[in-house]
């Protein structure tokens, strides 16, 4: 009995340095983390829109919409997260869409970009959890430029199941989700545009 | 026992992946491409040190009946701290590597070699476990994801990660993507490890002879 006692204490102890360190590291890395995942999304912003200036961060007003079109309370837009309006001027260019679909190994952060005229303009993935060769490749630019030039109105899907964006070898799950984030995000994108959002 | 011999067995005498084969997991998941071999072989190196150096130091502490979930928590807390470490201070490299972090955790290597070396040995030889571990599986890694990249897509050296498409050898159309999908790997590493047993083997005769 004893024994056992003094094993625990010992784990207990070992266990408690573990996280007074980890707590010690996480407190003073949070803050530079935070601004790298800033900067990261500035940078992913600038680049699925190009031509803004200046983003502003419309997610509620758009979102709200998603109300006004859902069927029996099931949300249309399940992935999309944040809706950032582009501006040159004063002039609405563009908006991209922070979107969170579930890949493979975990939720994937993508970028979807579209124009005023309702084309995707840029696909960026901000952070993944993929399979390291197969899924990975969803960071290709070879597969990103796939959705490029898409319009709103046709549904975005991988060939699989019957669209036209070729999914990765060996990666049709990971290929899925980015296409799901697209075709949601275009399809917000003509709702918004039909509803006077912008 | 020496300090050099400590440093060396890992490469090829007692080689993790083709002599010892431990980490089948992460190197199946991880040796498709040579950027991700080296990636993975690198992260996997640091960690083996630290928890090698760390486990040796705290051997004489850790009571043997609860060994295990002492050596899980310090690898996992290095792990972590690690991945902060590097997420805060060089976000380019996590960015490329991040995705193996978490994979050390559960890499058998690293638990092995805190049971069957850095518990019983000093801080010194452990450090050279550890280093020489690490490289011999960077090293496997490496050779391994070299043959699969080729033959599964055809390039070399690809990193998709900074954009770059790596050295196209042949077209696409003619690599077997069964290379870089899991019985692929298998195969080769299978037939690694008998390339490497007949090679030693060879030796061990001309030696006698």
């Amino acid at each position: 009995m004893r024994d056992v006692l003094r094993l625990g204490f010992i784990l207990f102890a070992i266990c408690a340095i573990a996280a007074g360190a980890l707590a010690f590291v996480n407190d003073i890395t949070e803050e530079r983390i935070a601004a790298q995942a800033a900067l990261k999304l500035e940078q992913a912003l600038e680049s699925v829109v190009p031509g803004a200036e200046e983003f502003r961060d419309e997610t509620d007003r758009v979102l709200a919409l998603e109300t006004a079109v859902s069927n029996g309370g099931r949300p249309e837009f399940p992935v999309v997260n944040k809706v950032y309006v582009g501006y040159d001027n004063g002039a609405m260019v563009g908006a991209a869409f922070a979107c969170t679909p579930s890949g493979y190994g975990g939720p994937i952060d993508a970028v979807v970009g579209v124009s005023r005229e309702g084309v995707v303009t840029g696909l960026t993935v901000v952070k993944h959890a993929e399979t390291p060769g197969l899924g990975a490749n969803v960071t290709s630019r070879d597969f990103q430029m796939r959705f490029v030039g898409l319009r709103a109105g046709t549904p975005v899907k991988v060939t699989k199941d019957g669209g036209h964006v070729e999914a990765i070898t060996g990666a049709t799950i990971s290929s899925r989700a980015i296409a799901g984030a697209v075709d949601q995000a275009l399809r917000l994108f003509e709702l918004a545009t039909r509803e006077g959002v912008w | 026992m020496s300090f050099k011999s400590e440093l060396t067995k890992g490469l090829v005498r007692e080689n993790p992946t083709f002599r010892i084969l431990l980490g089948m997991c992460p190197t199946m998941a991880t040796s498709l491409a040579i950027s991700n071999g080296i990636g993975m072989g690198i992260a996997a190196t640091f960690v083996l040190i630290g928890s090698n150096v760390i486990i040796s130091m705290l051997r004489n502490v850790i009571p043997s009946r609860i060994r295990i979930p002492c050596f899980i928590v310090v690898i996992a807390s290095f792990v972590t701290m690690v991945d902060l470490i590097m997420a805060a201070y060089v976000p380019k490299l996590h960015e490329v590597l991040g995705i193996f972090i978490p994979l050390i955790v559960v890499n058998c290597i690293i638990l092995a070699r805190a049971e069957a070396f850095a518990s019983k040995n000093g801080v010194l030889y452990s450090l050279a476990d550890g280093i020489g571990m690490g490289l011999g599986f960077t090293l496997a890694l490496t050779g391994l994801s070299a043959i699969r990249e080729l033959l599964g897509t055809g390039t070399l050296l690809a990193v998709p990660d900074f954009g770059f498409p790596g050295f196209k050898v042949f077209d696409r159309s003619l690599a077997a993507v069964m290379v870089i999908l899991p019985p692929g790997g298998f195969i080769t590493l299978g037939l690694l490890i008998g390339l490497l047993n007949s090679l030693t083997r060879r030796n061990k005769k001309a030696a006698q002879a």
